[in-house]
This record gives structure tokens, sequence and C-alpha cells, in this order.
């Protein structure tokens, strides 16, 4: 389990390729164990981003969960937003940042918020934990928190899935290759390991053997990152540039 | 697997294109940039490649069994690659062509196409395909001395251009 699990809201071992518009408003038309099980997916899948883009905009602990709780709730599930979004046909993350901004600016004090939510919410805010914010989200801007958050939830839902297909499907040397050639050195900011040493390490005999193995787990990376973008795009063409956009956003902040 | 949250922005932005930039991993790619990795591609038997490499995993799996590992350039180039290979390479680049997404990736399968053809005349003396010598002239006219083909391989596309001549 990741250290950052104990938060018990993160996403990852979900996918949320099927999160979408559509699933939202079936929510909003079914009934109260439809609108909890949608609740809690989209809490599970999207708090990081809001809950520090919150905390970045001065929020503490216990007003930022509330508010995130609050947003979703109140907001996401609500009809208006729907309408708006329908309306918009903008990407899905920028839609969600600024839905966020116009809510947080409707709840004046932190206090008015906790006013707001039922008093046996639809989904309770004991799974939040006490999410840990690390150095990168806690020294950035809001918008680059919820982008930082973001991406960060993409990565993690990508990965996880990339992994359990590839154990499921009798691959697990390939994982293990992908993790300690490709993963881990980028995670780690360190060197790969010499594709000699992995030969020895998992019995291959042959070094193209092991690039084709690399090869493979990268074009699957590279479709399941597709398909969990394609959600939040209106068509296919913009799924790379979604994907560029975060990069870049990304190499700003880091360049900074 | 350890979360990617507290990982930095450039961390993070390296995992988003661990698979190549967003952009330029497909259809929108010049033509030369594509022959080049599809030459440099190294022939592979994992059954998990089988999603982009169909031919390659079905009939003519055995006959590139003997290349496993070599690059797909080497081998379209190389006098010793035997024509069952050549054939297979054919089919594969056959293959490639029929899913293309643009223009570019249209034109680097058709050269996989002619240069496996090209190879087996060339080499072998033999036609790995159904085409008459005629129409594989004029369908290797159009490729020869376009400057996205690598020279060694426009070498190759005009020796077979000659062969045709001679046997037509």
């Amino acid at each position: 389990m990741g250290k950052y699990d104990r938060t018990e809201m993160g996403g990852r071992k979900e996918s949320f390729d099927t999160t979408h518009w559509t699933e939202i408003f079936r929510a909003q038309t079914g009934d109260d164990a439809r609108r909890k099980e949608t609740l809690g997916e989209l809490l599970g899948r999207y708090w990081k981003p809001v809950y520090c883009y919150l905390r970045r905009k001065g929020q503490d602990n216990e007003t930022a969960k509330d508010l995130t709780q609050g947003f979703f709730q109140e907001v996401v599930l609500g009809r208006e937003l729907i309408q708006r979004a329908e309306s918009s046909k903008g990407r899905f993350r920028t839609f969600l940042l600024t839905a966020l901004d116009h809510y947080v600016t409707s709840v004046h004090r932190a206090e008015s918020a906790q006013k707001r939510m039922p008093a046996s919410g639809l989904v309770s805010l004991e799974g939040l934990g006490a999410p840990n914010v690390p150095e990168p989200v806690l020294s950035a801007s809001p918008d680059e928190a919820f982008h930082h958050a973001w991406a960060s939830a993409l990565l993690d839902a990508v990965l996880a899935e990339v992994e359990k297909e590839c154990v499921e499907s009798g691959k697990e040397t390939h994982w293990k290759l992908f993790q300690a050639r490709v993963v881990a050195p980028i995670m780690g900011d360190v060197e790969p390991a010499p594709i000699e040493d992995l030969c020895a390490k998992h019995g291959i005999s042959s070094k193209a053997t092991v690039s084709n193995m690399l090869v493979t787990v990268k074009r699957r990376f590279q479709a399941t990152l597709w398909r969990h973008v394609r959600p939040f795009v209106d068509s296919d063409e913009e799924v790379d540039q979604e994907i560029q956009d975060l990069v870049e956003i990304l190499s700003k902040r880091g360049a900074k | 697997m350890e979360s990617t949250f507290d990982l930095n922005s450039i961390q993070l932005a390296r995992l988003l294109t661990i698979a190549g930039s967003p952009g330029r991993q497909g259809a929108d790619r010049p033509a030369e940039e594509l022959v080049r990795e599809l030459f440099a591609r190294p022939v592979s038997l994992d059954a998990a490649v089988a999603d982009s490499l169909p031919a390659v995993l079905g009939r003519p799996c055995d006959e590139l069994a003997g290349h496993v590992g070599e690059a797909i350039g080497g081998l379209l180039l190389g006098p010793e690659t035997g024509v069952e290979a050549r054939q297979a390479l054919k089919d594969y680049g056959k293959c490639l062509v029929r899913r293309a997404r643009s223009e570019s990736e249209r034109a680097a399968a058709t050269v996989l196409y002619y240069g496996a053809i090209a190879g087996a005349l060339v080499f072998h003396r033999r036609k790995v395909t159904q085409h008459s010598y005629g129409k594989l002239d004029e369908g290797l006219a159009k490729l020869v001395g376009r400057p996205w083909i690598p020279p060694e391989l426009n070498d190759l596309l005009r020796k077979a251009r000659a062969v045709c001549h001679e046997a037509g």
C-alpha cells in the first residue's frame, strides 16, 4: 500500500474511465443509493485535486475537507453544473476548477460551509483521514496544486491499471522490468537499472527480449493513459492535447 | 506501487510522457521519422506485441522466428535474409498500410511493403506478390527518389525496378 493510501480516499484502486458527465447525470436522476454510490466514486477519484486547491487557497484541513465534500455533493451533483457543463463543451478539468472557484467564492466562511452540510451527509467524512500534502503542493499556487494533484491521481490510476493488467495476463515480469527500468528511475530520480542486470535478475537470455517487453508495457501504458483521459475531453482528437496541456503546466511549474 | 502524489512537477511530466510526447505519437509525425522508427524496430515474437504486429504474430511468425531482436531495416536491406522472411515483412507492411491513420503512416508502411518485395526481387530473383512486373514497377516508381526514404533503400528500390524491366 502506498504511503498516501492512508488517507483512504485515493482513487487509484478503481478505474475512473467510466466517470463522465453521463454518469453524473444518471446519478442525478437516480435514487439515494445511486447518488451515494456516484458521490463516493467522484470523491474517491477527484478529492485530492479539489482538496489541494482549497488548502492552497488558505483553508485549513477540516474546512478544506468539508468544502471538498460540499462541492461534490452540492455542486457536482447539482443539476445546474451539469447544464452549464453540457453547454460549455469545455474540458472537465478546467470546468471543475472554475466551478470550484465559484463555489468557494459563494461560501464566505468555513462555519457557513459546515452549516450547509446535511446532518447525515450522503458520504461520511470519516474516510478522508488526514491527508499529507507534500512539499511540491505546499509551495504551489492553488491552480498549480490542483493540476499537480490531478496529474498525480491520473498517473496513479493508470499505473495501477497497467500493473493489474500485466499481472492478470501473466506478464508480471514485464511489469517488473518496466517498473525497474522506466518508472522507478523517474520516481526516485536515479539512473535506470542496466538491461544486463535485469536480464540476469529475471533469467532473460537476451537484451532484445527485455527491450521488446518494455515496449509492450509502454504501449499498454500509452493506451491506458489515453483511455483514462478520453472521458474528460469532447473528442478523440483532444486527448493528446489534454495530456500535452498537463505536461506543459507541470513543466512550467517545474521550471520555476 | 507508491503513489505519485509527492513527486515534483517535472517527475509527473516525465511519467506522463513515458510512451512518447503526446501529439507526436502517431499520425501527424513526418514519414521520414516513421520510416526511421519502423526500420529500427526489432522483430518481436512477444505475444503482447500482437496488438501492434498482428501479421508478424500470425502466419509469418515461423518465418521470422530466427530473426527475433534484429532490426526490420537490417532485414530488408540484408542480402542474407530469406525469401520467407521477406514475405512475412511484406505481409506486415500490408497490414500496417490497412491500419494507417494518416498519409505519413501509410507512406512508411508502403515503404516496408515495397522494400520487402524489392529485396526478394534483387537478392533472390523471386516475386513475392501477385502483382505483375509492370504493376510492380509502377508502384516502385512512385517511391524511388523520395527524400524521406533512406538512401540504401532507394538503391534497393531502383535495382528492383531494373529487375522488373528485365523480367517484363
